[in-house]
């Protein structure tokens, strides 16, 4: 199931799909880790932004950012907590 | 014998030990400037082994070498221009795929580069096994362990940097990306031999990566226009860059790292549970802040009366001293420079405390945490939670404040949170304001006393929105920030940072302050040495026409004008000009003015323009005459308008 970021819980994991944005911006993230095809962990969520492990490093990315950022999660993933 | 002299530079992503690893080479061998004409901070240290003189430069902590941030640009221009010796790239061994990506750009523009491998002990915690010895035969460059907090690897790292001078003999790897490497033959088929200083095939990378300063560069070449083609052809083209680098990042730590299949949650895993956490993580938060306030006003107060005694010594001391000079000058020696000199002294122990909470701060890794859970709130004034400490600085002075814009990497974004950082009411602001509140509205003082941090917010929401729309051009950029692990602070760190923005500071305000309180002093007694008839009493009755709107007589106009020299002195100016102090000067005023306009009075105060002193700052930290004249002339714009409306309309709501 593709999900945005946003809508992982806490602990979840995934694989990113896809980015929405500009050039500038997708090429940032991706230099950081954050690219299609790698796998994250969301470490934490807030109303705001959410952190997620990529690459060994915690990340936190402001809420719209996170929002722009898609995710497929395996769909029996999601009852273990 | 003339000494040998070794250069060089120290890069590696930010959070690695960099710093640690800097002073810990260097000691306090070392000097802080800016990168000529860029308001990074450029630091230079020596050390002396085996006769041989290395003088290290330690380039701006950055993830990659791409244009993103003035941070990268400065990095590689000094690696690409000053072509220094040996590269020391510090990486942390616990999150290598990340940290090899800029290894990888630096192996790309220089042969000569050794590995501070560093971090070694949560490598352990994290229970990763790391094959170090292979790990260096994949790389083909000397590999070093290190463990900086400690102290651990420093000496080996030392004679690696004199080996590898000496004998540049070993063979390192060669690197390459299939995935890209057709693209990059294209386009270093199309550029000429020599582009500037850089070499051919990391220009070539650097077009298809998008870098705006190599196309910009590309541009008058012959071939650019089939160039563009090639790049531009595909939207993916950087990320494919980015990607082929990882993939050659994969391929070299294979069999070199073994993770285990459960991850190991590690203290910081543990911390941030409870830091970041979506309920308590704001409490804490605004906790921890409220305790640095707590601790910093009750030290000022410990610290702040005898000091401030020790100057009123030295005042009278110098009086003495000085005894034997005409009485006029004598006057504006004691009364006008050296008072501008204990002025900028006075304040020196709330900037160390300030200063020394920050570098507490940043060192042990929380202050990336109060920006995540401050984020939210931020985004209310328009800002992200990387603003949120330098505002608080701000409410204890402006200077400090305007320092701590350097957590931000975007340039526009510091530009911003500096201007409207002066909306942000200091200490003496506030003592102004709390007189006379006290004076006209005993009752409601302290409920106007929030009124006012509400209009401070109110300004930065309003001034946020129109210079980020009709100045900058630009929007706040998104929060994106690594969460570095929770280190306990080394207390070396932290006294050397704070020693260094005392001694800016010190320098900065000092100079002005002495200028300015100078020149105020001879305004204010020259010609009759009586103020109400003073060239600054003058000035004050020139621009009152502009300050009638607001209410304002020449003697709030007057008190203005110095107020720009330092907040409190707007009082002590009306003080002389009333020819009283304290309550009489209270009496006074009470029977000179109306309510509405003291009121008027302390937000335009509030608001009208950053001190001299803070001013200075802002030039410093901006580089820019231009931003901070801009500065200047908003703020008091705004203040007018703003107080102009304030006023009109309570008058008119009364009436």
């Amino acid at each position: 199931m593709i999900k945005s970021l946003t809508d992982l819980e806490r602990g979840e994991k995934g694989k990113i799909i896809s980015i929405k944005g500009g050039r500038g911006k997708i090429f940032r993230l991706a230099e950081l880790g954050v690219n299609p095809g790698e796998e994250i962990l969301v470490v934490q969520k807030s109303m705001g932004p959410v952190i997620i492990r990529v690459k060994d490093t915690n990340i936190a990315l402001g809420r719209g950012l996170a929002e722009s950022i898609y995710v497929e999660v395996e769909d029996h993933g999601e009852d273990q907590n | 014998m003339e000494k040998t002299k070794i250069r060089v530079a120290l890069a590696g992503n930010p959070n690695v030990g960099k710093s640690t690893l800097f002073n810990q080479l260097t000691g306090l061998n070392q000097h802080t400037g800016n990168w000529p004409g860029k308001t990074v901070e450029k630091k230079v240290g020596y050390v002396e082994k085996d006769s041989t003189l290395i003088e290290i430069t330690d380039l701006p902590g950055t993830y990659s070498l791409t244009a993103h941030s003035i941070e990268e640009v400065v990095a590689r221009e000094f690696i690409i221009k000053e072509k220094p010796d040996i590269i020391v790239v510090v990486l942390d061994a616990s999150a290598l795929e990340r940290n090899l990506y800029l290894l990888l750009q630096i192996m790309e523009l220089s042969p000569n580069v050794i590995v501070a491998l560093n971090m070694l002990d949560v490598l352990k915690e994290k229970k990763y096994k790391l094959d170090t010895e292979k790990l260096q035969q994949k790389l083909g460059i000397p590999v070093i362990s290190t463990i900086a907090s400690k102290g651990i690897g420093i000496d080996n790292l030392l004679e690696k940097i004199i080996d590898v001078y000496k004998n540049k003999n070993f063979n390192p790897m060669k690197i390459e990306y299939p995935e890209i490497e057709d693209t990059l033959k294209e386009i270093e088929a199309l550029l000429p031999e020599k582009i500037d200083e850089y070499p051919k095939r990391w220009a070539a990378i650097k077009l298809l990566e998008g870098d705006p300063l190599i196309v910009e560069l590309c541009k008058k070449y012959e071939g650019w226009e089939e160039i563009k083609n090639i790049v531009e052809e595909k939207e993916e083209n950087p990320v494919k860059v980015a990607s082929a680098r990882y993939s050659l990042i994969k391929n070299i730590l294979k069999d070199v790292l073994e993770k285990p299949t459960k991850q190991v949650i590690t203290w910081t895993d543990r911390l941030d549970n409870i830091l970041t956490h979506r309920i308590w993580g704001l409490p804490i938060a605004i906790l921890i802040i409220f305790s640095i306030f707590y601790f910093t006003y009750f030290l000022n107060e410990a610290i702040s009366i005898p000091w401030n005694n020790f100057l009123g010594l030295i005042g009278l001391g110098l009086n003495n001293l000085f005894s034997f000079l005409p009485e006029w000058l004598k006057n504006l020696l004691i009364g006008g420079i050296w008072q501008g000199v204990a002025n900028v002294l006075s304040f020196t122990p709330l900037i160390v405390i300030f200063f020394f909470f920050l570098a507490l701060l940043e060192d042990t890794g929380y202050l990336a945490r109060l920006a995540f859970v401050t984020d939210r709130i931020m985004h209310i004034l328009g800002l992200h939670g990387k603003a949120f400490i330098s505002l608080v600085m701000s409410f204890g002075c402006n200077v400090p404040g305007v320092m701590a814009t350097r957590t931000l990497e975007n340039e526009k974004d510091r530009l911003l949170l500096i201007m409207v950082n002066s909306f942000i009411p200091c200490v003496p602001r506030i003592l102004v304001a709390s007189f006379f509140l006290s004076i006209f509205f005993p009752k409601y003082a302290p409920i106007l006393l929030l009124v006012l941090y509400l209009i401070s917010f109110l300004s930065i929401m309003i001034s946020g929105r129109i210079l980020q729309r009709k100045v900058l051009k630009t929007s706040f950029s998104p929060l994106l920030m690594e969460l570095p692990l929770y280190k306990i602070s080394n207390i070396k760190i932290v006294s050397l940072y704070v020693w260094d923005k005392l001694k800016s500071f010190l320098v900065r305000a000092g100079t002005v302050m002495v200028i300015l309180s100078g020149i105020t002093w001879i305004l204010s007694h020259i010609p009759s040495g009586n103020i109400e008839n003073s060239i600054l009493a003058n000035i004050g009755k020139t621009l009152m026409p502009l300050f009638s709107p607001l209410g304002f007589n020449w003697q709030l106009t007057t008190g203005l004008i110095s107020g720009f020299v330092a907040k409190e002195a707007s009082l002590s100016t009306l003080g002389s000009i009333y020819g009283a102090s304290g309550n009489a000067l209270g009496n006074l005023l009470l029977k000179d003015l109306s309510p509405i306009t003291a009121f008027s009075f302390v937000v335009f105060q509030l608001l009208y323009i950053p001190c001299a002193a803070t001013i200075a700052t802002i030039y410093k930290e901006t580089n820019s005459l231009k931003w901070t004249l801009i500065t200047i002339f908003y703020s008091l714009t705004y203040a007018y308008l703003f107080t102009l409306i304030l006023h009109t309309g309570i008058t008119l709501l009364v009436r």
